[in-house]
């Protein structure tokens, strides 16, 4: 990445775009005539080419993130090279909350100052906990734990608090009052989530990064997820580590200097970000109007559009984050992201964006709506076998023999092995590359890694119709305005009972079953084709329910357990001692918090 | 975990934590942009593709 010209760096992505484009496009193409042929065996009717419209757009968006994929296989993370001199830049580490625990929140802000202070280094990193909490005890209980991190890490004049009272702009209203009050003071900001760890030497070399390209705006790491122990969780966080790396490397290579936000575990170039990033309300009411949620996307194509430089490194270790533990508190989520990302068809023009910006937009806007293509798929399927004609075996009068349509079905089946080619054969080469490269020793060895890979493919495979209903939903509601708000995120072990999966999925339950039993009156041969979408439908409560327990399987495993990085240990460690007996002394001692020792 | 088990009122808690956690005063502009497509080729496209959506939200 850093020896190569920019002439050369260019050309590969021009170059790398080009390809995955054209391989996407070869292959909605070639989908899209064999279900035309398909669909004209037995005369072309307006519901085929509907149909066939549907599997053109829902295979090139499979195909996108097939060939992404394999793109990243073609190459391996490469370590940018910068100097290791002292650090002279001023940096500030914010974490924004709202109405999260404190006592886990805060003994990460401990951790990751302690690992920034074993590094030795002279360089200035202090912490702004930026806190928007609406609730008045979880406030309270802040200060608390905040004067505890102060006496514990003697960082008076390093480690800041402050509660806003009114959260105008959510999180990124968070950010923009942090940089226009007390911006100025510092060169870099890195901006984390309530649950991000990250290692002090991450931290540094992030900084140095920053320092050695003056035209980098944004530098984003690539979080691995940790602290999993639900069969959900821990399916996610093995599918985070072990597929995302290769995904993000793919990526890496197509985004030249128009590289994303994830909102998190990145860090700014402070004035660039003040300059560029302060974000209009749209007019209008949301979910289209008002507040932009997704601001990072955004953010990210307003520091490219002024001309700084925004990069994803994905050779950057040490950077984390915990992920939902039940499909409930990812389809809350997934409510917020869908939201965000249908609100930037409104940017989708706006002025001066760079291309990729916009295509970034788009990309955003499909991964929600896709799904509801391939269910327009499903439900077209039906309509054309419920509506078609019986076969005419003797359209011509005056032909005393029987004309049999052609079969095309060996046509159908093809594209429905290539779909799911698709979806399974850059999983199964990032599998046999991490086996061949050693990359599968990190996950407990080859066959472990192999083992849990094929346990992930079915467990997702199980969960996808329940995600995409809870998608399709969240789509809908977006577009019929309303509003999703701004739900805290759940943080902790998320066992849910079989009645709560019940009250989350039974309207699934209730849709897969009436489905499956109308499909059976009107279209009784296409049951059995339905079965591995209704089915998982059908069993949604106790998929969810399920899947929300404790995994004691020996399976899943990633390297973040078993060579753990010295920052979760340290967060381990301070957590066991703030929640043991007499955690928290009386305010009056810790109200002699310390002087600065590292200023 | 409260502030009253421990002597200290809540008030107290609030003045020491604004004290100790002030955050440096150094302000910094961070100037609106510009992300509406008013006048661009398209803009009229994507409002009246959004405009019934953002009626309906308007009414619930």
């Amino acid at each position: 990445m850093a020896a190569a010209g920019p002439d050369i760096r260019r050309a590969r992505t021009a170059g790398s775009r080009a390809l995955v484009f054209a391989v996407s496009l070869l292959a909605a193409l070639t989908g899209f005539m064999m279900f035309l042929q398909f669909g004209a065996a037995d005369g072309l009717d307006g519901i085929d080419l509907l149909r066939s419209m549907l599997i053109l757009l829902s295979t090139f968006w499979l195909a996108w993130g097939a060939a992404q994929g394999l793109l990243g296989l073609t190459t391996r993370a490469q370590p940018v090279f910068v100097p290791s001199g002292p650090i002279t830049a001023r940096t500030v580490v914010l974490v924004p909350v709202y109405n999260e625990d404190p006592v886990t929140t805060f003994a990460r802000v401990a951790a990751m100052d302690a690992s920034v202070v074993a590094t030795g280094s002279d360089a200035v990193v202090h912490f702004a906990i930026l806190s928007d909490t609406r609730n008045d005890r979880i406030a309270e209980q802040e200060r608390l734990w905040f004067l505890r991190l102060i006496r514990d890490r003697r960082a008076a004049g390093r480690i800041f608090y402050r509660r806003r009272t009114a959260n105008t702009g959510k999180k990124a209203g968070n950010i923009e009052d942090f940089i226009t009050r007390s911006g100025a003071a510092y060169d870099h900001a890195l901006i984390l989530d309530a649950d991000s760890l990250m290692e002090g030497e991450t931290i540094l070399e992030m900084v140095r990064r920053m320092e050695a390209d003056p035209r980098l705006g944004l530098l984003q790491s690539l979080p691995r997820v940790i602290n999993a122990r639900s069969r959900f969780g821990r399916t996610m966080q093995f599918s985070a580590s072990f597929y995302s790396p290769v995904f993000a490397r793919g990526l890496a290579m197509m985004q030249g200097r128009t590289g994303p936000f994830w909102g998190h575990n990145a860090i700014v170039r402070t004035r660039a970000f003040a300059a560029s990033c302060g974000l209009p309300e749209l007019s209008g009411p949301p979910p289209f109007g008002g507040h932009i949620l997704s601001h990072d996307y955004v953010e990210a194509a307003l520091l490219a559009r002024a001309g700084w430089t925004v990069r994803l490194d994905d050779d950057l270790e040490g950077s984390f984050e915990e992920g939902p533990e039940n499909i409930i508190d990812h389809a809350k989520r997934d409510r917020r992201w869908c939201q965000g990302n249908l609100q930037h068809g409104r940017l989708l023009l706006a002025p001066g964006l760079k291309g990729w910006s916009r295509w970034v937009f788009l990309q955003g806007i499909l991964s929600y709506v896709v799904p509801l293509f391939w269910l327009a798929f499903i439900l077209a399927s039906v309509a054309a076998q419920v509506f078609s004609a019986p076969p005419d075996y003797f359209p011509d009068a005056n032909w005393p023999f029987p004309v049999f349509p052609l079969d095309e079905k060996a046509k159908a089946i093809g594209l429905g092995v290539g779909i799911f080619g698709l979806l399974v054969l850059p999983k199964l080469l990032m599998v046999l590359d991490a086996i061949a490269t050693g990359r599968a020793r990190g996950f407990g060895g080859a066959l472990r890694s192999f083992a849990s890979a094929t346990v992930e493919l079915l467990t997702s495979s199980i969960m996808a119709p329940i995600l995409l209903m809870f998608q399709t939903r969240s789509v809908l509601q977006v577009l019929f305005g309303l509003d999703g708000g701004w739900p805290a995120n759940n943080r902790g072990d998320g066992r849910l009972t079989l009645m709560q999966g019940m009250e989350a999925g039974g309207w699934i339950a209730v849709i897969g079953a009436a489905g499956l039993w109308g499909v059976y009156l009107v279209a009784p041969d296409l049951v059995l084709w339905l079965m591995p979408v209704a089915l998982p439908m059908c069993l949604a409560p106790v998929v969810i329910a399920w899947s929300s327990r404790e995994s004691r399987s020996g399976l899943m495993v990633v390297p973040s357990e078993l060579a753990p990085s010295p920052v979760i240990g340290r967060h381990e460690d301070i957590l066991r001692v703030w929640t043991g007996a007499a955690a928290m002394p009386a305010p009056a001692a810790l109200a002699g918090a310390a002087a600065p020792v590292h200023a | 975990m409260n502030a009253g088990e421990n002597g200290f009122d809540s008030g107290q808690i609030v003045q020491l934590v604004a004290q100790i956690g002030a955050l440096p005063d150094a302000p910094l502009a961070m100037p609106k942009q510009r992300l509406e497509p008013v006048g661009e080729v398209g803009s009229g496209l994507i409002s009246a593709l959004l405009r019934p959506f953002a009626a309906r939200a308007s009414r619930g």
